[in-house]
């Protein structure tokens, strides 16, 4: 039986349903091509290595980036390792915020244990946003090298204004990681005016791709600082046993994912029509009617309850396990929801909802605004009649 | 026409290459390239003689990437003093 597309509330994790474009651009790359893309001349290559051409180029306009510096990863989170291995140094001071996700956390965790890098976290306003003042005299006493942090919180969606992070990044000589795993596609990104040196993206969220592909968008000085995470075939520099120093080659071992590429082109040529300023949009007035419907319920308490930029991400959490209360509302009304710590142990300590965590809905682009309040509804009835 | 080719270190830049030709009017393809030149996917941007300079011209800042420029005398590839 298929998901509920009208009740998926899980965009957050993976957006659902993808534009019909993408489904056909899938269908027809496994049909028609399907080559291995850069390793031969006959034309179903050429059309693999034309369509990570296309997809680098078309993927940097969206996001104010460079085609020549678009890496193509497996996920955001493998875009992350590949920016934090290669700029956090030895003995570095590298910052984060208080509500970074594991695919931050981790590697920052693994390279404190094996680089001797030393983990400072910048501190967050009452919703864990790391304001630009704050953040500004955070830079100052702590000199870090290396700042991480996300654009958006994917436990409660608000978003911290990355620009001037960025900005103040750019003042310090600090290297700046952008998490935009929950904003690629849904808020207007600009790496290079806001000052990002690695823009690391999830190709099946906003962007409206297949799983399986994300994307590292450097910055010109960070590109000269990169290092690979795996070392393999690249169909370059064939003679050499060592991988090539030049990009993307030198950063993406192994036979390209050219069926995610082409389900992510498709995602982010819709976007480019349809223009991430209108998705931006539509997020904003799905998270202000998810909002504004959530507030009268009795004893419930909203995460990211602020008029600050945001995506279409809310958490609650209530009297009853987030855990019961999620399969409630799949087992009787169908809607598919997050519960837990949604691998942000961090956000769910500075919200004080650790252990539990919180329900996190998530409607996306293609969510009924009627069936906002049908969901919001059926937690309501669930919360008064719980068993 | 006399037909040249210019060959780079990677595909993603013989793509570049042709497309920003391309863009400019230029009637370049892409052509395979022998195995004794480049061992590699095999792919040079084919462009004719007359245009060389000027194609080479617009790729100046592509300096780095440039391989090599040939002449093509049937399958053969001659090389050539690249401008760049």
């Amino acid at each position: 039986m298929a998901a509920d597309a009208r009740r998926y509330f899980d965009n957050a994790a993976t957006s659902y349903p993808k534009p019909e474009p993408v489904y056909a651009a899938l269908d027809r790359w496994a049909r028609d091509w399907g080559a291995t893309a850069g390793r031969a001349a006959h034309p179903a290559a050429v059309a693999g290595s034309r369509l990570l051409f296309d997809l680098r180029r078309e993927l940097a306009a969206l996001v104010g980036g460079d085609a020549d510096r678009v890496v193509l990863t497996k996920s955001a989170t493998e875009a992350l390792n590949l920016a934090l291995f290669s700029l956090a140094a030895p003995g570095d001071v590298v910052a984060h915020g208080p509500l970074e996700h594991n695919a931050v956390m981790r590697p920052l965790t693994h390279l404190a244990a094996a680089r001797g890098v030393r983990l400072v976290e910048a501190p967050g306003d009452g919703h864990g946003r790391v304001t630009p003042d704050a953040f500004a005299r955070f830079v100052e006493a702590q000199r870090p090298d290396v700042f991480v942090t996300l654009h958006a919180s994917n436990v409660h969606g608000l978003a911290q204004d990355a620009g001037a992070l960025g900005d103040i990044c750019r003042k310090r000589a600090v290297w700046f990681v952008l998490d935009a795993a929950q904003t690629g596609g849904c808020l207007p990104l600009d790496a290079a005016a806001m000052g990002v040196d690695a823009l690391c993206l999830a190709g099946h969220k906003g962007l409206l791709g297949p799983t399986g592909i994300g994307a590292l968008v450097l910055s010109a000085r960070a590109a000269e600082n990169t290092r690979p995470l795996i070392h393999g075939g690249t169909g370059s520099v064939s003679e050499k046993e060592t991988m090539p120093d030049f990009l993307p080659d030198a950063l993406e071992a192994g036979t390209p994912n050219t069926f995610g590429a082409a389900g992510l082109l498709a995602g982010v040529r819709y976007l480019a029509e349809r223009t991430v300023a209108d998705a931006a949009q539509c997020e904003a007035e799905l998270r202000g009617r998810l909002l504004e419907r959530l507030r009268p319920i009795p004893g419930l308490r909203i995460f990211g309850d602020d008029p600050g930029p945001a995506v279409a991400v809310v958490s609650v959490a209530a009297a009853m396990a987030p855990s019961d209360l999620a399969h409630l509302l799949d087992e009787r009304y169908g809607v598919a929801v997050r519960a837990g710590l949604h691998c942000a142990p961090r956000a769910h300590r500075f919200l004080g909802t650790a252990p539990a965590g919180t329900v996190r809905f998530a409607p996306g682009l293609f969510t009924p605004a009627k069936v906002i309040d049908e969901v919001v509804d059926a937690l309501a009835e669930i919360l008064r009649s719980p068993s | 026409m006399t037909a040249c080719a210019l060959v780079f270190r990677s595909v993603h830049d013989v793509l570049k290459a042709e497309a920003r030709t391309k863009e400019r009017g230029f009637a370049t393809r892409l052509i395979p390239v022998p195995k004794q030149i480049n061992p590699d996917c095999g792919l040079a941007l084919q462009v004719a003689c007359g245009d060389l300079a000027a194609v080479e011209g617009l790729l100046a800042d592509m300096r780095e990437r440039l391989q090599g420029a040939y002449r093509l005398d049937g399958a053969a590839f001659t090389p050539l003093e690249p401008a760049l």
